[in-house]
């Protein structure tokens, strides 16, 4: 019989990992140890969602309009360079 | 990454003088390249002005342009050098704070040591997370918390603030970051996880009780 052991990721070492797990820079091992971790731990999915609604809220942040007069002052420079 | 071929369209159009194109570039950019430009000079006002050199810049450059990478890196890019150059005129005194610094910063735990037990880096939560998750946008979105979370980005350090803005404002691929900031991936996503861990702790205590 061939034992593999199974890697063991614990909440603490979660914390530090949730920026690299969203954007799939981990080696599948530990995606899965994660992923074990994640549904046996309630307060780690806690924290991922709560991670997920960080992202989301900065997201909000680009919601501003650009005023329209810029926009035309600068589309009048666009005209005069290229004429 | 290499312009696309939305890049190649919009470049042909605003070279053959598409006043339209150009508006629409600026539509979809300015509001974008103010904030970053914040991230490098003392106010929004002074940012606005290298924002409006930046686009003189791109106007004069556009036949320059080679397409080795994409329209929006490369205005980027401009705008960077020309917001890096203003920032040390204009913040001669302040120091600013620098990316070894900010690295060896982000080595601190994300969440305080004290929150969890057992053995040394190791341990499971002692003082879990708040539930607060699952409440709704318009709780987050509105009110003092949000003006909060705001103020909290503008005081990020500035390789922080700038990763995150570009990533999580804006948008943008870890690998458009990475070119645009010269940095690796690793530091790339090491300032970006600084950054939205302090958030988190900024929304918890926020929204979570006293936990």
């Amino acid at each position: 019989m061939r034992l593999m052991r199974r890697r063991v990721i614990v909440c603490q070492q979660w914390v530090e990992l949730v920026t690299d797990y969203l954007d799939g820079a981990l080696p599948r091992r530990l995606e899965k140890a994660i992923d074990r971790h994640l549904a046996a731990c309630e307060h780690c999915t806690e924290y991922l969602a709560q991670m997920r609604r960080t992202i989301e809220l900065s997201g909000h942040l680009g919601d501003d309009q650009v005023p329209g007069d810029v926009i035309d002052a600068l589309a009048r420079a666009f005209d005069e360079y290229r004429t | 990454m290499v312009a696309s071929a939305t890049d190649a369209d919009a470049l042909a159009r605003l070279r053959a003088g598409d006043q339209a194109a150009f508006r629409d570039l600026v539509l979809r950019n300015q509001a974008a390249m103010v904030r970053f430009a914040s991230g490098f000079v003392p106010s929004t006002a002074v940012a606005e002005e290298v924002v409006q050199d930046t686009w003189i810049a791109v106007i004069r450059g556009l036949g320059r342009f080679e397409g080795r990478s994409t329209l929006r890196t490369w205005i980027f890019r401009i705008l960077a050098n020309q917001a890096r150059t203003r920032g040390v005129r204009e913040r001669r005194t302040v120091p600013a704070s620098s990316l070894t610094d900010e690295l060896a910063e982000a080595e601190q735990p994300s969440v305080s040591i004290e929150r969890f037990a057992g053995p040394p880096g190791r341990g499971m939560w002692a003082q879990p997370p708040a539930r607060w998750s699952d409440q709704p946008e318009e709780r987050l979105l509105v009110g003092a918390t949000f003006e909060r979370f705001a103020e909290t980005v503008t005081v990020l350090p500035e390789n922080q603030r700038r990763v995150l803005v570009l990533r999580d404002v804006e948008g943008w691929t870890s690998e458009e970051v990475c070119e645009l900031l010269e940095l690796s991936e690793v530091n790339q996503r090491v300032l970006l996880h600084r950054a939205r861990s302090k958030l988190r702790a900024l929304l918890e205590q926020e929204l979570g009780g006293s936990t």
